[in-house]
């Protein structure tokens, strides 16, 4: 089963990203950025989903870092934002991230967005 | 008449019924060729009746036969339509139970989370998480009922000073307190807006059981809500109302306790 990274401040939207993508894939959490590089490593998840807003360490922030790193260079990394303005958006783009979904997240565009950049559909 | 032209009008009797007689033969010939030909063409006409008939007979069955196909066709039109009626009725169906079943995982995870602990500021941070991310606003606010006041208690993403005190029955917030109902000022409701509700868009009253301890207020959403609620977040609001009513009364207790 290919394994995704959950990374997330929020307990709630981790929980919610659990229940939407287990059974069907083994996942892995993570609260926060530091906690997040350290496990990308450690678990070579396939697909990494990545939270914008977390204290200490922010998720454009985190998208630089394991963009710079070769063992994480390709994975596929989905920002979850509150921010879809474009701004937000554009800056993910160009930092290296492959897709982005907006907050309050809906199940059937997360698990659509999953399924492509895993190759399953 | 002379012996001479006696022997010339013999001769010419002569030729006159030799060309009778070659005449008539000629005539017997063509008369001979033309009945040859005449029953040539008779045969001729009979085979070519008979390639007509049969030539008919088998229009008369393509014909039938493509009847046939036509209507079948017809058939398997109204069939495939009739399919893609159902499949599209199923798309539908399927979408509103896959819709419906993410609102469900909202709502447990919701109460999960507002349960899963007695820490009130946890219970504090369970609730700001489910507004930002369940339901979309990085505004909120907490007003707690002390006798006919609502008091300010709690606040994120907001001004400092933003939330002030209000009288039960007050704007939107006051009226939360006071009727038990969750408040949605929509655009209708500039008019019993009190100073502090300028950008508020839901006033959700705090519940334990029949009694209101205080209000929780949601103010700006996210662009991407597009300005509005969706049924969930009615849902999600019902379930704010009580169990983060009970959750939060119950960190008192244990406050209260310690």
């Amino acid at each position: 089963m290919k394994k995704i990274l959950l990374v997330d401040d929020s307990m709630t939207t981790l929980f919610m990203e659990e229940m939407i993508l287990d059974g069907r894939y083994d996942v892995a959490l993570a609260k926060d950025g530091e906690e997040a590089l350290d496990k990308a490593l450690a678990e070579a998840p396939d697909l990494i989903l990545l939270d914008v807003v977390m204290p200490r360490m922010n998720g454009f922030d985190v998208l630089a870092a394991l963009r710079a790193r070769e063992e994480t260079r390709e994975v596929p990394i989905i920002m979850v934002t509150t921010r879809g303005e474009e701004t937000n958006v554009e800056q993910g783009f160009a930092r290296g991230c492959t897709d982005y979904v907006t907050k309050p997240i809906d199940a059937t565009e997360l698990l659509t967005k999953v399924k492509a950049y895993l190759g399953e559909i | 008449m002379d012996a001479k032209g006696g022997r010339d009008h013999a001769a010419y009797v002569r030729r006159v019924r030799e060309d009778t007689d070659r005449y008539i033969r000629d005539l017997l010939a063509e008369n001979e060729r033309l009945r040859r030909l005449a029953t040539a063409l008779r045969g001729e006409r009979d085979q070519l009746e008979e390639e007509r008939d049969r030539l008919r007979g088998s229009l008369s069955d393509a014909e039938a036969e493509l009847a046939r196909f036509r209507a079948l066709h017809e058939q398997l039109e109204n069939q495939l339509s009739e399919v893609e009626h159902e499949s599209q009725s199923f798309s539908s169906k399927f979408l509103e139970l896959a819709k419906r079943n993410n609102d469900l995982a909202n709502l447990y995870v919701a109460s999960y989370r507002l349960h899963g602990t007695l820490d009130r500021s946890e219970v504090l941070t369970a609730i700001q998480e489910i507004v930002i991310n369940l339901i979309g606003s990085e505004e909120l606010g907490v007003y707690e009922l002390e006798g006919s006041e609502l008091k300010p208690v709690w606040s994120f993403g907001l001004e400092e000073g933003l939330l002030r005190s209000v009288a039960e029955g007050s704007g939107f917030v006051g009226e939360a307190a006071a009727s038990g109902e969750i408040q949605l000022p929509g655009a209708d409701g500039g008019k019993s807006r009190v100073p502090g509700e300028e950008t508020l868009t839901a006033a959700i009253p705090l519940r334990l059981g029949g009694r209101v301890f205080g209000v929780l207020a949601l103010f700006e959403l996210l662009p991407q809500k597009g300005g509005r609620f969706e049924s969930l977040d009615t849902e999600l609001f019902d379930l704010l109302a009580s169990q983060a009513g009970t959750a939060l009364y119950a960190t008192s207790l244990v406050e209260g306790g310690e």
